[in-house]
């Protein structure tokens, strides 16, 4: 007896987080992909309506919206997130004195919840309280920033704010990527008659070049769940001029009453963050297995 | 191809010396050895070379001109590294052509002809399409070589390049080097802490120790006459013995005489003294052998006036192949003696052994410099 449970007591231990993570995670994806394929309205409904509900979803315009928004914000997070991180990694990587304070100060947004993070921003960009008062204030009178109020702008807020977030922890991978490089190869290319931003562009960014779709992969993933950020900071309005596919779907299923929509959106963003993961997990596993 | 010079250099990092008043001279198409142990500042000296580090005083000069404040890339050298440091996102090709790329100051025709001539000359043709990862540490080694060599430098730095290969393969890349200086006759700095290397590539050495040269002369000279107890104990495996001993005078011969543990004493004569030798009778100095300069009496062929005859046991024999190395122990310390691969000598028991005091250096015990 003692000895079966010697051998078995791993197994014991781990079952029930096991049992959890395939009823929580597996089960209620699988359940939610069901009820995506059925005719549910405001309590799900077990039957079959096919492809009904992914046929309502893409007919509503809210949807083109939080897609178009989707894809204006992960290009715009992604891009400004990299240049910015590896702006800052190079900078710190000129041996400069404080580095590491500096690195910390950068990295510490990261530490902050997505929640603190808007509801901060929500402050700073709001016309009557944040910048665009403080400008006034100080006398430019005509001065205006209410990108947040404004439809057309409000999703740049968003941007302006997961940047903010996140670029530092950008910086903290790119700076590992360049400490990662030979200091001799640096100087080699110095000798070759390379000038810094050539070696920099040449030879460094490079051979970084898994840090960079790390970054990617791992930013991208991000921007498609944002959902915290968005529900702070604008609350996907005004209207619903910066829902996103996270807030629609949320939107769907507990405001609405629509679970099968929101079902069939979820699904979607599913799919979109597999095509995302899919491909670098099956790249960085395979590597695994040739070293 | 240039000549080099070094004149009182000095590099401080902070308060701490680590070049400490370098004076170091070499001709058109010398190989300068830089050897010493790790943390004497060859390597430091080697970057001032390349320009890299800047000496805090003193002036390099290359081709007799002084290059202090031109930037490396201007210098018209060329380095190979220990790490090889070839760029990785790049071919073979790439590597080697990069250089020529960014100077922008020959055709597209002439970086090619001057591509195909190193590649050829290394036996790397069939590696040009390869990335550096693709590659095993000695043809690694070619391409940083093909790198530096395809620039046509006035001077070739090697900081040990060839350290990072195992035993087999770093002898065979020392014979290619130094047929590509015998080829070439490009002057070439080379850094290493392996004094065999040193040896058999060297021209002149330089041997540092804390930012110091202690010796700079030709291989030969170093080895046969080293300037002091640390360079005989450094250059050489195994090393030179140092043996604790005291000069004496009978009737105007001079004779070592080493004190044994067992308080027995051991008197040497000396082959033909210098008469600067007389100048230290009755004081304690280092009787410097090498361990060939030992033989045992059976084989020693050319017993001659020179050579000394004495027992001793044997407190350990190591056979290497060609040789037998022999332990013993003379005046406190472990001596090592090289004997003949047939000789009778065995552990535990007496061996005979013969020693040539021509070959005898000594050095004063306190400073350690040669008398």
């Amino acid at each position: 007896m003692l000895r079966w449970l010697q051998n078995n007591l791993p197994r014991i231990v781990l079952a029930p987080s096991l049992v959890a993570v395939a009823v929580f995670v597996y089960g209620f994806i699988i359940w939610t992909a069901y009820v995506s394929m059925t005719s549910s309205k405001l309590l799900p409904r077990y039957d079959f309506a096919g492809l009904l509900q992914y046929e309502k979803l893409w007919s509503m315009p809210r949807w083109y919206v939080a897609l178009e928004n989707l894809f204006v914000f992960s290009g715009l997070f992604i891009f400004f997130c990299m240049a910015l991180g590896l702006l800052l990694a190079i900078m710190l990587d000129q041996r400069i004195r404080l580095e590491g304070a500096l690195r910390t100060i950068y990295l510490y947004p990261m530490a902050l919840s997505f929640v603190v993070t808007g509801t901060a921003w929500k402050w700073i960009l709001n016309p009557g309280l944040g910048v665009e008062k403080m400008v006034r204030d100080l006398g430019f009178e005509s001065f205006e920033f209410n990108w947040l109020v404004d439809p057309d702008m409000a999703i740049y807020t968003i941007v302006i704010a997961g940047v903010w977030q996140s670029s530092g922890f950008v910086m903290a991978m790119f700076l590992a990527g360049l400490r990662s490089i030979d200091s001799e190869i640096i100087k080699a290319a110095h000798m070759d008659g390379a000038s810094l931003p050539r070696i920099y562009l040449g030879i460094i960014i490079p051979s970084m070049s898994p840090v960079f779709f790390s970054t990617f992969v791992v930013l991208g993933h991000l921007a498609i769940k944002s959902f915290d950020l968005i529900v702070v900071l604008t609350g996907g309005g005004p209207g619903y001029a910066t829902d996103m596919p996270a807030t629609f779907m949320y939107a769907m299923a507990f405001q609405r009453g629509r679970i099968g929509i929101s079902a069939a959106s979820a699904t979607i963003m599913l799919m979109t963050v597999m095509a995302v993961v899919v491909p670098y997990l099956y790249s960085e596993l395979r590597k695994k297995d040739n070293d | 191809m240039a000549s080099l010079e070094i004149r009182n250099v000095i590099k401080r990092f902070g308060a701490v010396e680590v070049l400490k008043n370098i004076d170091i001279n070499i001709d058109d198409g010398e190989f300068l050895v830089l050897v010493g142990p790790s943390g004497c500042g060859k390597s430091t000296l080697l970057n001032a070379i390349a320009g890299l580090e800047n000496a805090s005083a003193g002036d390099i000069l290359i081709d007799n001109k002084i290059v202090n404040d031109i930037p490396p890339k201007d210098r018209d050298i060329a380095m190979v590294f220990q790490s090889y440091a070839l760029y990785p996102n790049m071919t073979v090709r790439n590597n080697i052509t990069f250089g020529m790329r960014v100077r922008k100051r020959r055709t597209a025709e002439q970086i090619e002809v001057a591509l195909d001539r190193v590649a050829e000359l290394l036996q790397i043709t069939p590696l040009l399409d390869r990335k550096p990862s693709q590659l095993s540490g000695g043809q690694r080694q070619r391409v940083a070589m093909g790198r530096a060599l395809v620039r046509d430098p006035k001077i070739f730095l090697f900081d040990e390049p060839l350290s990072n290969l195992d035993a087999k393969l770093r002898v065979d890349m020392r014979t290619e080097i130094k047929k590509l200086h015998q080829r070439l006759g490009t002057t070439i700095v080379y850094v290493t802490h392996d004094q065999i290397e040193a040896i058999t590539l060297a021209t002149r050495i330089a041997v540092m120790k804390d930012g110091i040269v202690q010796q700079f002369d030709t291989p030969q000279v170093i080895y046969t006459q080293p300037a002091n107890a640390f360079v005989a104990s450094f250059m050489g495996s195994p090393a030179m013995n140092l043996i604790p001993a005291k000069l004496g005078d009978e009737d105007g011969n001079l004779h070592v005489e080493v004190i044994q543990e067992s308080g027995e004493s051991l008197s040497l004569e000396i082959h033909k003294p210098e008469d600067r030798l007389r100048a230290h009778v009755g004081a304690a100095i280092l009787l410097g052998l090498r361990p060939e300069a030992f033989g045992d009496q059976e084989h020693s062929v050319g017993i001659n006036e020179s050579v000394r005859q004495f027992s001793s046991p044997v407190e350990m024999t190591e056979p290497t192949g060609p040789d037998m190395l022999a332990m013993i122990n003379l005046g406190g310390v472990e001596v090592t003696t090289r004997l003949n691969a047939a000789t009778q000598v065995r552990m535990g028991s007496a061996g005979h052994f013969t020693v040539d005091m021509s070959k005898a250096v000594f050095f004063d015990s306190e400073s350690g410099k040669r008398i």
